[in-house]
C-alpha cells in the first residue's frame, strides 16, 4: 500500500513537471479517418473555399467478407439501394465450421436492400440483408410526430457439426430409439461373450460388435436456428433513445429528451439440436443429439421523464422461457430389457452387463422472470451528477419432475420409475435478485474530477430444499444415499473511488476498489478483494495520445471450509472425498495485476494512424493455494497502422500477439484422498496466438475501385504435463496438439461505377481453416467408453466468386 | 445476507428521499469552452443561418442534412462555439471551435447538453469518460458511415476495435459469438456510454446478461452448480476462445481446477488418454467430463446431484 502511494506521488510530481514544460493546450487530434480542414481563402465571402477533403474510405474491418461487400447504408431522403447478383461456392468438405453462423449460398443472391425517407414530418428506414438465406435480417425504423416504431427480424443459424453418425433414430421429439432387433442382438452377443469370459467383454469385442451397424447408419447434421423478432413502439415528443430538446425558455438548451415511453415485445424461437453427452455409466457414453425447441418471449415497458435538473427512468419486463421438450429419452444400444445390479453403472464390462434399456435426462425447465427497474439521474452544481438505480427481479420455475429413473427393474427400496415415488411432484424454484447502485461524479474544479460508486447485488435463492432418500446412478442402480437440494445464494458489494486531475495535457487518475462477496453453502462465507489503480492519459501533442493504467490488488477469504460445501447436499455426509488442500479459484486468495497501455499516433493531419496496444493480466493463487489453479497470465500486444494519404488509396495492417498461460496442480487419489506428494501432477497450459491482417483500397480510375484484405490467425496450444516418478500416475505425457487452429481469409473486389446509380462488382474470397486437437481430431463413432456422434466441424477450404449489381438512388 | 440488505434498504430510501431539483439550472456548466486561440472580440455563439455556413461547408452540411442535428435550435452554433457570424464574413478558422480542438470534457459537454439521458445517463464518471474518450471518437455528426447511431465506421465492432484490438483477435477464434458474422456486436452486451454494472455490462450482472440469449440456463434448478450460478465467466470467455463452447480451458483440466475428488475426477489424463493414445478415455476425448455430466449448468432431474441426468 505504501509503495503504491509513493509511486503515485512520484508519478504525479514527475508528470506535473513534464506538463509545465509541455506546449500549451493544443487542438486534440481527430481519428485518422477524418481529413483535416483546409485553409480558408484570402478573400472573405468567396464561395470557392475548398471543402474539407473527402475522408478516405474507412478500411473494411479485416476478416469480414460481409463488411467488405456491405459498404453501409446511410438514411437519406427518398433513398433506395439494392444489391443483387450471383455467387459460386466451392468447398472441399462438409465441415459445419465454414458456415457455423452464416449462410453462404451457391447461386443467386439478394444481399441487401435499403429504403429510406427523411422529411420534417417523419422518417423511415427499411433494410434487408441476405434475403432468402438462413441468416436473413430485416429492420424497419420509422418515426412520425411523437410516435416511433422499431422492428427487427433476425435469423441466426448455429451449426455444430455435419454428417454425425449414430445408431439412434428420432422417433418423436425427445425420443431416440434403436430398433429392438438390433438391441436384442447386441445384448445377446454380450451375454454369450460374458458366459465364455467376462474379461472378453472389452472394447475390442464391443467395437467389432457395433461397427458394421455404425458404418451402415444414417448421418445427420447437428445444428439449430434462432428466429428472433423485436417490436418496439415509442411515444414521446422526442426520440426516446436519442434526442429530444425542446428549449426551456431562459434556461438555455434543454437537458435531454422530453418524456418518452417505450413498449417492446421480443420473441425468439430456437429449434434444432446439439450434442449431448448422455451416458449409461463409466464405460457406456451414448452421445445423442439433444433436441431443442425453445420459445422465449419478453414484454417490457419503460419510460423516461426528464425534469429540470433530473431524469427519472423506470421499466418493467416479463420474460417467459418455454421448453417444449422436458426430457430426452434415449435407448441403450446394449440392452433391450431393463435390469440392475450393484455394478450396472460400469456395464458393459467384466463386472456387469446389466443396466437399463433406456436413459432419460432432464432438459432445461421452462422458467419465467419478471424485472422492475427504477433509476434517477440528478444534475447537481459543479458539474456533478448523482445516479441511483434499483432493480428487482424474480425468476421462477415449477416444472413437473421426471421420475428417478426409466429403468423399470429398480423396484427396491422404492419403485424408482414411478413418479409417485418422489417426495414432491414438482420443484418450486424461486430466485430473487436485488440490485442497488449509487454513483456520484463531480468536477468541483475544472481540473479535478471525483467519482465514487457503491453497488450491491443480492441473489436470494428462495427455493424449498427437497430431500430425496436416494437417487439412481445412470439409470442403472439405486444409490441408497439420502440427498438434499442446495439453494446456493450469494451477494456482492462493491465500492469504487477514483480521483482524476488534469495537468494540462496529462490527466492522472488514482482509484481504489473494494469488493465483498458473501456466499452460502460454499467453501467460503466471505471473500474480500481490494485493488489500487493508477491511470494516466497523455496528450503531449495533438497527434499523440497515450493511455496507460495499472491495477494491483488481492483477494482473501475469511475461512475456507471444504467439507461444508461438499456436505451441503448430503443428509448423512460421509468422509470428504475432495482434496482438502484444494482451493477453488473462484474463491481462493490471490494477487492480481492488470496493466494496459495504448498509444495512438495520427501525424500528417490524420492521414497516418499508428496504434500500439499492450495488455497483461495476472492472477497469482500460489501463495495460498496448494492445488487447483495456481496462476493465470494473459498477455497481448498489437501493432496497427492505417495510411490514407489521398482519396485514391488507403492501406492498413495489424499484428496481434497473445499468450495465455495457466498452471494448475492436482493429485491422483484412490478410494480416499491421497496424502502422497508423489501422486501429484501438474498441467502447464499455454495458448500462443498470432493474428495478422492487411488490406486496403485503391481507386484505379475515376469509376473503378479495388478493395482487398487478407487475415491470418494461428493458435498453438500446448499442455505440458508432469508427475514425479514413484507415485501414481508416475509419468505424464505432454499434449502438443491442444486446440491448435489456423484461419486464413483473403478477399478482393473490383467495383465499377457504371453510372451514378448503377455499380457493378466482381470479387471473391477464400477461407481456409485447420484444426488439430489430440482430444477431438480423428475421433471415431465408437471409442473406448462409448458412442460418439463425431460430426464434421473441422478443416475446410472454401472459395467464393461473385458478381454483384448495385442500384443506388 | 442481512449485511447486504441493510445498505440496499438505505439506498432505496435515499434515492426516494432526495429532491428531484436541487439548486439552479445547470446548463451553464455544460456549455462548450470558448476557442483557445480566440480573439478579444469572441462572443458567445449565437444562431447562424445554415446558408451562411453552407457557402464553404456544403459537404459537411450535406453529410448531416438528413439527421435530426439539422433541426437543432441554434443550427451550427449549437455545437460550434465562437463568433460564427464573423467567421462567415472573414473565413478566419480561429474564430470557431470544432470538437477536435476541444478537450474531451469540453467536446463531450456539447453533446451531453442534449444527449445526457437514456443510454448515456451513466456517462459522467464512466470509464470512457475518465479516459478522455470523445463522443467524436466513435460518432460523427457530419460524416457517419453506419446505418444506425451515426458511427464513424460501418459496423459498431470496428469502432470498438480501434482501442480494443485484443478483443478483435479473440473474436477470430474457433469458438466465438457471431460478432464477425454481423449477428452481434459489442453493444449487444456492453453499453459504451456507461453502466452501473462493472465492465459496462447491460444488465445487473454477467449472468443476467447471458440469460437474455441463453435463457435455458436461468433455472432455478433442483440441483445447482454453484460457480455457474455465480458467474458464467468462471468457466467461459465471452470474447472468444479456441476451446469448445467458449471455455477458458479444455476439459477435464478446467473441471479439475475445482474437482480433485477421489478416483476419476482427480486422475491425470494425458496424451495416452487422447484419441490416438493407447488408453483413449471417455473422460478426455470429445467433451471430456461433459460426456457424462452433461447438465453442467444445473438440472431438474431427481437423480441429477452429479449433473449427469
Amino acid at each position: 500500500m505504501n509503495r503504491c502511494v509513493l509511486a503515485f506521488v512520484i508519478l504525479a510530481f514527475s508528470t506535473s513537471a513534464f506538463a509545465q514544460q509541455a506546449a500549451p493546450p493544443a487542438p486534440q487530434p481527430e481519428p485518422a479517418q477524418e481529413a483535416a480542414e483546409t485553409p480558408a481563402p484570402e478573400e472573405p465571402g468567396e464561395p470557392e473555399a475548398e471543402e474539407p477533403a473527402e475522408p478516405p474510405a474507412a478500411p473494411a474491418i479485416p476478416g469480414w467478407p460481409e463488411s467488405q461487400i456491405f459498404a453501409g447504408f446511410k438514411p437519406g431522403p427518398a433513398q433506395f439501394r439494392i444489391d443483387f447478383g450471383a455467387q459460386r461456392l466451392t468447398i472441399d468438405t462438409e465441415s459445419s465450421k465454414f458456415d457455423e453462423y452464416r449462410d453462404v449460398p451457391d447461386g443467386a443472391l439478394l444481399s441487401f436492400f435499403g429504403l429510406s425517407s427523411v422529411a420534417d414530418q417523419g422518417r423511415y428506414v427499411i433494410t434487408g440483408e441476405d434475403v432468402g438465406q438462413r441468416d436473413v435480417r430485416y429492420t424497419i425504423e420509422a418515426e412520425r410526430g411523437d410516435f416511433g416504431i422499431n422492428v427487427v427480424y433476425d435469423q441466426i443459424p448455429h451449426r455444430f457439426g455435419n454428417d454425425a453418425r449414430t445408431l439412434l433414430q428420432q422417433t418423436s421429439r425427445g425420443r431416440f430409439e434403436i430398433s429392438d432387433t438390433l438391441q436384442r442382438s447386441f445384448q445377446t452377443s454380450i451375454e454369450q461373450q460374458r458366459a465364455i469370459s467376462p474379461a472378453g467383454v472389452n472394447f475390442t469385442f464391443l467395437r467389432n460388435l457395433v461397427s458394421p451397424s455404425l458404418d451402415a447408419a444414417n448421418t445427420i447434421d447437428i445444428g439449430l436456428e434462432r428466429k428472433r423478432g423485436l417490436l418496439e413502439l415509442s411515444y414521446g415528443p422526442g426520440e426516446l433513445w436519442d434526442w429530444g430538446g425542446s428549449e426551456v425558455p431562459g434556461a438555455g438548451p434543454s437537458l435531454g429528451s422530453a418524456y418518452g415511453v417505450k413498449v417492446s415485445y421480443f420473441q425468439e424461437n430456437r429449434v434444432g439440436d446439439r450434442q449431448a453427452g448422455t451416458s449409461f455409466g463409466f464405460g457406456n457414453v451414448v452421445e445423442t443429439p439433444e433436441p431443442i425447441d425453445y420459445v422465449t418471449r419478453d414484454v417490457g415497458i419503460s419510460a423516461e421523464l426528464p425534469l429540470r435538473t433530473a431524469v427519472v427512468r423506470a421499466g418493467v419486463s416479463y420474460n417467459d422461457f418455454t421448453n417444449k421438450i422436458p426430457g430426452l429419452l434415449f435407448d441403450n444400444p446394449f440392452r433391450v430389457t431393463d435390469a440392475t445390479d450393484a455394478n450396472a453403472y460400469q456395464s458393459p464390462g467384466s463386472s456387469s452387463i446389466l443396466g437399463s434399456s433406456r436413459g432419460q435426462v432432464a432438459l432445461p425447465p421452462s422458467n419465467r422472470a419478471i424485472t422492475g427497474t427504477v433509476g434517477l439521474l440528478m444534475k447537481l452544481p459543479a458539474s456533478s451528477r448523482l445516479n441511483a438505480d434499483v432493480a428487482l427481479s424474480q425468476w421462477s420455475q415449477n416444472e413437473t419432475l421426471l421420475p428417478y429413473t426409466v429403468n423399470t427393474a429398480i423396484t427396491s427400496p422404492l419403485n424408482a420409475s414411478d413418479p409417485a415415488a418422489l417426495p414432491v411432484s414438482s420443484f418450486d424454484g424461486k430466485i430473487t435478485t436485488l440490485t442497488g447502485g449509487l454513483s456520484f461524479a463531480s468536477r468541483p474544479f475544472p481540473k479535478l474530477g471525483i467519482n465514487a460508486r457503491y453497488r450491491v447485488y443480492d441473489m436470494d435463492n428462495k427455493s424449498e430444499r427437497v430431500e430425496l432418500p436416494g437417487y439412481v446412478r445412470f439409470d442403472a442402480v439405486w444409490e441408497d444415499i439420502p440427498r438434499i437440494s442446495v439453494p446456493y445464494e450469494y451477494g456482492t458489494q462493491r465500492g469504487d473511488l477514483a480521483v482524476t486531475y488534469d495537468f494540462g495535457p496529462v490527466t492522472l487518475e488514482g482509484g481504489y476498489r473494494h469488493d465483498v462477496t458473501n456466499r452460502t453453502f460454499r467453501e467460503t462465507e466471505e471473500t474480500t478483494e481490494n485493488a489500487l489503480r493508477l491511470a494516466a492519459d497523455f496528450r503531449p501533442r495533438p497527434w499523440v495520445a497515450v493511455r496507460t493504467s495499472y491495477e494491483r490488488g488481492s483477494r482473501d477469504f475469511d475461512h475456507y471450509d471444504a467439507e461444508r460445501a461438499e456436505h451441503a447436499s448430503f443428509l448423512d455426509p460421509g468422509p470428504a472425498v475432495n482434496l482438502p488442500l484444494l482451493r477453488r479459484y473462484d474463491q481462493a486468495a490471490k494477487d492480481l495485476d492488470r496493466i494496459s497501455a495504448l498509444v495512438q499516433l495520427t501525424p500528417f493531419d490524420g492521414n497516418l494512424g499508428v496504434t500500439l496496444h499492450l495488455l497483461q493480466s495476472t492472477d497469482d493463487y500460489d501463495d495460498e493455494s496448494d492445488f487447483g489453479l495456481l496462476e493465470s497470465v494473459s498477455r497481448s500486444w498489437t501493432v496497427e497502422a492505417d495510411y490514407a494519404p489521398a482519396d485514391r488509396w488507403s492501406v492498413y495492417a495489424f499484428y496481434s500477439n497473445e499468450s495465455y498461460d495457466t498452471f494448475q496442480r492436482g493429485r491422483q487419489s484412490g478410494a480416499t484422498p491421497s496424502t502422497n506428494p508423489l501422486d501429484d501432477w501438474t498441467a502447464k497450459i499455454q495458448d500462443d496466438v498470432g493474428s495478422l491482417g492487411v488490406g486496403g483500397s485503391y481507386a484505379i480510375s475515376e469509376r473503378t475501385d479495388l478493395k482487398f484484405f487478407s487475415r491470418y490467425q494461428r493458435v498453438d496450444g500446448n499442455n505440458d504435463l508432469d508427475s514425479p516418478p514413484g507415485g501414481t500416475p508416475d509419468v505424464a505425457f505432454d499434449i502438443a496438439s491442444f486446440d491448435d487452429t489456423t484461419l486464413w481469409t483473403s478477399s478482393a473486389e473490383l467495383e465499377y461505377r457504371l453510372t451514378d446509380v448503377w455499380h457493378l462488382s466482381v470479387g471473391g474470397w477464400i477461407e481456409d481453416y485447420q484444426a488439430r486437437d489430440a482430444q477431438t481430431t480423428g475421433i471415431g463413432n465408437y471409442m473406448p467408453g462409448g458412442f460418439f456422434l463425431a460430426p464434421n466441424d473441422a478443416d475446410y477450404r472454401g472459395n467464393v466468386l461473385y458478381v454483384r449489381a448495385s442500384y443506388r438512388r | 445476507m442481512r449485511r447486504i440488505m441493510l445498505p440496499i434498504y438505505a439506498l432505496i430510501v435515499l434515492s426516494l428521499a432526495l429532491p428531484v431539483s436541487i439548486g439552479k439550472p445547470v446548463q451553464a456548466q455544460t456549455s462548450p469552452a470558448p476557442p483557445p486561440a480566440a480573439t478579444s472580440s469572441v462572443a458567445a455563439a449565437s444562431p447562424v443561418d445554415f446558408f451562411a455556413c453552407e457557402n464553404c461547408h456544403e459537404k459537411s452540411i450535406a453529410g448531416f442534412g438528413h439527421t435530426k442535428h439539422k433541426s437543432v435550435p441554434k443550427n451550427c452554433a449549437q455545437c460550434h462555439s465562437g463568433d460564427l457570424t464573423q467567421h462567415a464574413e472573414t473565413a478566419d478558422p480561429t474564430l470557431v471551435t470544432t470538437p477536435r480542438e476541444m478537450s474531451a470534457k469540453e467536446a463531450n459537454g456539447t453533446c451531453l447538453t442534449c444527449h445526457e439521458n437514456g443510454q448515456r445517463a451513466h456517462w459522467l464518471g464512466s470509464i470512457h469518460d475518465r479516459r478522455n474518450v470523445k463522443c467524436t471518437d466513435c460518432h460523427s455528426v457530419h460524416d457517419f458511415k453506419s446505418t444506425r447511431s451515426q458511427l464513424t465506421k460501418v459496423r459498431a465492432a470496428e469502432t470498438c476495435f480501434s482501442c480494443h484490438p485484443a478483443v478483435r483477435a479473440q473474436g477470430l477464434r474457433a469458438s466465438h459469438h457471431p460478432v464477425r458474422e454481423g449477428k452481434m456486436d459489442c453493444g449487444s452486451c456492453h453499453n459504451p456510454h456507461g453502466s452501473p454494472t462493472p465492465k459496462l455490462i447491460r444488465a445487473s450482472s454477467v449472468n443476467e446478461l447471458c440469460y437474455t440469449c441463453h435463457t435455458e440456463k436461468r433455472g432455478p434448478f433442483l440441483w445447482e452448480h454453484a460457480p455457474v450460478r455465480e458467474s458464467c465467466m468462471n468457466c467461459h470467455q465471452a470474447h472468444g476462445s479456441n476451446h469448445d463452447k467458449l471455455l477458458v480451458a479444455k476439459q477435464p483440466y478446467l473441471c479439475q481446477r475445482c474437482h480433485l475428488n477421489t478416483r476419476h475426477p482427480g486422475s491425470l489424463y494425458d496424451l495416452r488418454n487422447t484419441v490416438p493414445g493407447p488408453n483413449a478415455s471417455n473422460r478426455s476425448v470429445e467433451h471430456g467430463c461433459r460426456n457424462c455430466h452433461q447438465n453442467v449448468h444445473g438440472t431438474n432431474h431427481p437423480s441429477g446431484p452429479y449433473l449427469g441426468r
